[in-house]
């Protein structure tokens, strides 16, 4: 049965395709249909989860026939070349400079569970290196460096292909972060001043950084509740944006003990 | 008064005698059995493998933290186990020879009314020629499996930097040193910090950094993979494990059985049943795991080893160990309360139970080797079960032989990895990666097995700052400090 192909934006893509466990009748019309797909695209290759089936396995023509690669591993790989590089996933016409191994050694099984292995180069190790790749999740963004993936995604949207929601460029919760570091860092300039002041200057000075110190605990506070709420809107943007929030108050945590550290015995008159 | 004996003094049997003499208190007696002076937490032990860290830093005594706690502590490893007592005695015993405490060569036997078994594996060196042999590690690669093996991976490290410096190239082979290997995570990790000190050192480009490994993809780490979420969807460690050593320089090789080691070289076999070999100047490679070689004895003094151990020496426990082929394996295969099915007296915690099977798929090559990772049993989940454990002895002992056992099977169980590169507060990176289940359920969660709403790993400094915070919490837990019962696994 010919099947309906997976076509950027759409995320299915991304989904970590499962071990074949079992070799049976479901397996071969999943083998079935992936041809029959293949043959009406006039495609050279074809992964399961391109027909959004999350299953290990591939399909790809070859000089010497059909060759079906169930559970395929990349175990060696020699020299990487550039060249560019197109998929059945993206829209067509659309291509870029992918880098890949010019030479790799796969092990794989066949229909019947049966092992084999592979010594492929050039075109054909490219497109079964591409194959590989969607059945661990990845497609041909995940091979560019982040600026050339950025510039790419603008290129598509221009096309009119949008991605799914767009992650912001500046999180709100960064505006309470930097609150508190702007507040510590003038604190932290009074320390400067205060061995060329004399009193009463130096206990007005030791006044204004007590109130100072006391929103900054807040706005850490308001921070860290935003940044669960914007965690929980953008979940999509990074896979764990908890390790960074946490991390982001620890290092203000940090910064406010030293400071208060530093009112308290060094401005303190 | 009941006496509960626990074997080893690592994560698991540290954590289930520590919290078995705090619910027993002095009504009963808990006996820690460990050939070790010192506690190590190991994860450190990297840094140390790096001289980022002293041996002192990752290990402190055991002796004063465990009269802190009451509970009897012999330097001694376990020979020979007498669950059923011999000719003179019907109460089960174990045999121990003394390794310290002024008793070095001793043998006692050591009766109990329940055992822990927390051994941890007997380290099998032996298991590739030129690895090593039945006294440890060889002569010619390094090891970061103890503090001690690390300061002298460590010292071998700057040996080779020294010749660096002088302008001579080094090639660092790291990795699996036999295909049945676990703890790719902490080769991954030592490979990775390794060639952060040469970056630090300003000689990266003088050295050539080789992975080898029996995983069958980069991102195993003997588990079949870690998944992060991205958008809904899971994204496999292959991928960012890939971009990893491409970004770092680093060559990778895998699907591999390191089956000899010579002076600089090491000769291996592939997946596919090819040969080949590296050479090196400086190589790490984990050896496989084995259970320690204890002997079991019936009262008739019969040996009952089998009954009581599987073959690769670890004890059998509450799991079902006639699965069969990968294709029937099921999360249920896995122990939940490590309970002996013959003796019901007897448990075992962290590395020393034996496991239905391995959770990465299984893989042979053309000629018969097995060349696949076997199921990794890390600090937390070790922790979670010792504690576990020690729950089931306590319940047994307060309230009889009908009292609950509590469970802990790592088919319900989640475990974070975090693999970190550099010391630093502010230069280090690491990944840090939480699983759930750490043993794929297919049934529950169709596909790959694992819950993605409880899956996710981070690249970062943030990641890396956990591992500094798990160093020093764990150490703190372990000394029993105030509060310790309260730091979870």
């Amino acid at each position: 049965m010919i099947k309906e192909l997976i076509i950027y934006p759409d995320e299915r893509i991304k989904h970590v395709s499962a071990d074949v466990r079992k070799f049976d009748d479901e397996l071969f019309t999943l083998l079935e249909n992936m041809q029959q797909t293949m043959d009406y695209h006039g495609l050279e290759a074809l992964s399961a989860i391109q027909i959004a089936v999350p299953a290990c396995a591939i399909i790809l023509k070859s000089p010497d026939g059909l060759l079906e690669l169930i559970n395929p591993r990349i175990i060696v790989t020699e020299g990487t070349t550039l060249e560019e590089e197109s998929s059945a996933y993206f829209p067509v016409g659309f291509s870029t400079s992918i880098k890949r191994y010019d030479t790799i050694k796969v092990v794989y099984e066949n229909r019947h569970g049966e092992l084999g292995h592979l010594n492929v180069s050039g075109n054909f190790s490219r497109r079964v290196q591409q194959q590989i790749d969607f059945l661990f999740g990845g497609s041909l963004l995940d091979k560019m460096d982040k600026d050339a993936r950025v510039d790419v995604l603008k290129q598509l949207e221009k096309e009119g292909f949008m991605a799914g929601e767009s992650c912001p460029t500046v999180f709100v919760r960064d505006y309470f972060k930097r609150g508190a570091k702007i507040l510590l860092g003038l604190i932290a300039l009074t320390f400067l001043i205060i061995p060329f002041v004399a009193s009463p200057v130096d206990e007005l000075l030791f006044t204004i950084d007590k109130f100072t110190l006391i929103p900054v605990p807040l706005l850490m506070g308001i921070y860290y509740f935003y940044a669960l709420y914007e965690a929980r809107r953008y979940k999509q943007c990074t896979s764990c944006q908890m390790g960074n929030i946490i991390g982001t108050l620890a290092i203000l945590g940090l910064e406010f003990i030293i400071v208060t550290i530093g009112v308290f015995f060094w401005v303190n008159p | 008064m009941a006496r509960v004996v626990v074997l080893g003094g690592g994560v698991a049997g540290h954590t289930a005698a520590t919290f078995a003499a705090d619910w027993l208190g002095k009504e009963h007696e808990v006996v820690v059995v460990t050939p070790n002076a010192k506690w190590n937490w190991i994860p450190s032990n990297i840094w140390v493998g790096v001289g980022e860290m002293t041996k002192e830093e990752v290990t402190f005594d055991l002796d004063p933290v465990y009269q802190k706690a009451g509970i009897t502590y012999k330097q001694a490893k376990a020979l020979t186990l007498n669950p059923e007592g011999n000719a003179s005695s019907d109460k089960p015993f174990v045999t121990i020879e003394y390794t310290g405490q002024g008793k070095v060569g001793k043998t006692e036997e050591v009766s109990y009314d329940y055992l822990i078994n927390a051994t941890g594996p007997k380290l099998n060196f032996a298991a590739t020629p030129g690895l090593g042999d039945a006294n440890g590690l060889g002569e010619f690669t390094v090891s970061v499996c103890t503090a001690d093996h690390a300061v002298h991976a460590s010292h071998e490290l700057h040996k080779c930097i020294d010749k660096m410096k002088k302008g001579e190239r080094q090639k660092f082979l790291i990795g699996t040193g036999h295909g049945m290997c676990t703890c790719q995570g902490a080769a991954f990790e030592y490979i990775f910090n390794i060639e952060h000190e040469l970056r630090k050192a300003g000689v990266r480009d003088m050295a050539d950094l080789q992975w080898i490994s029996n995983e069958s993809f980069l991102g195993d780490f003997g588990i079949g993979g870690l998944h992060m979420k991205r958008g809904g969807y899971a994204a496999s460690s292959r991928l960012f494990a890939e971009s990893l050593y491409s970004e770092r320089g680093v060559k990778w090789l895998i699907g591999a059985h390191v089956n000899k080691v010579e002076k600089g070289k090491v000769s291996y076999e592939l997946l596919d049943g090819s040969m080949g070999e590296q050479e090196f100047d400086f190589a790490m490679l984990i050896p496989p795991f084995a259970g320690v070689g204890l002997k079991a004895f019936d009262k008739a003094g019969e040996d009952i080893t089998a009954t009581v151990f599987a073959p690769n020496g670890f004890m059998k426990v509450d799991a079902n160990y006639a699965a069969g082929a990968y294709e029937n394996w099921k999360a249920s295969d896995w122990p939940k309360t490590y309970q002996n099915p013959t003796y019901k007296n007897l448990f075992a915690a962290g590395i020393a139970f034996a496991p239905p099977h391995p959770i990465s798929k299984p893989m042979s090559s053309p000629n018969g080797t097995q060349i696949f990772p076997t199921p990794p049993r890390t600090g937390m989940p070790s922790g979670i079960i010792g504690k576990a454990v020690a729950h089931s002895v306590c319940d047994l002992i307060k309230k009889g032989s009908g009292a609950h056992l509590h469970h802990a099977s790592m088919a319900e169980m989640g475990a974070a990895c975090v693999a970190s590169a550099g010391k630093g507060l502010f230069d280090g990176s690491a990944a840090a990666l939480t699983v759930y289940p750490v043993v794929p359920d297919f049934e529950k969660y169709p596909g790959i097995g694992r819950d993605l709403d409880y899956t996710f790993g981070e690249i970062g400094l943030a990641g890396h700052w956990i591992k500094h915070i798990l160093h020093h919490m764990f150490i703190y837990k372990a000394k029993l400090n105030p509060g310790w019962t309260l730091i979870p696994e």
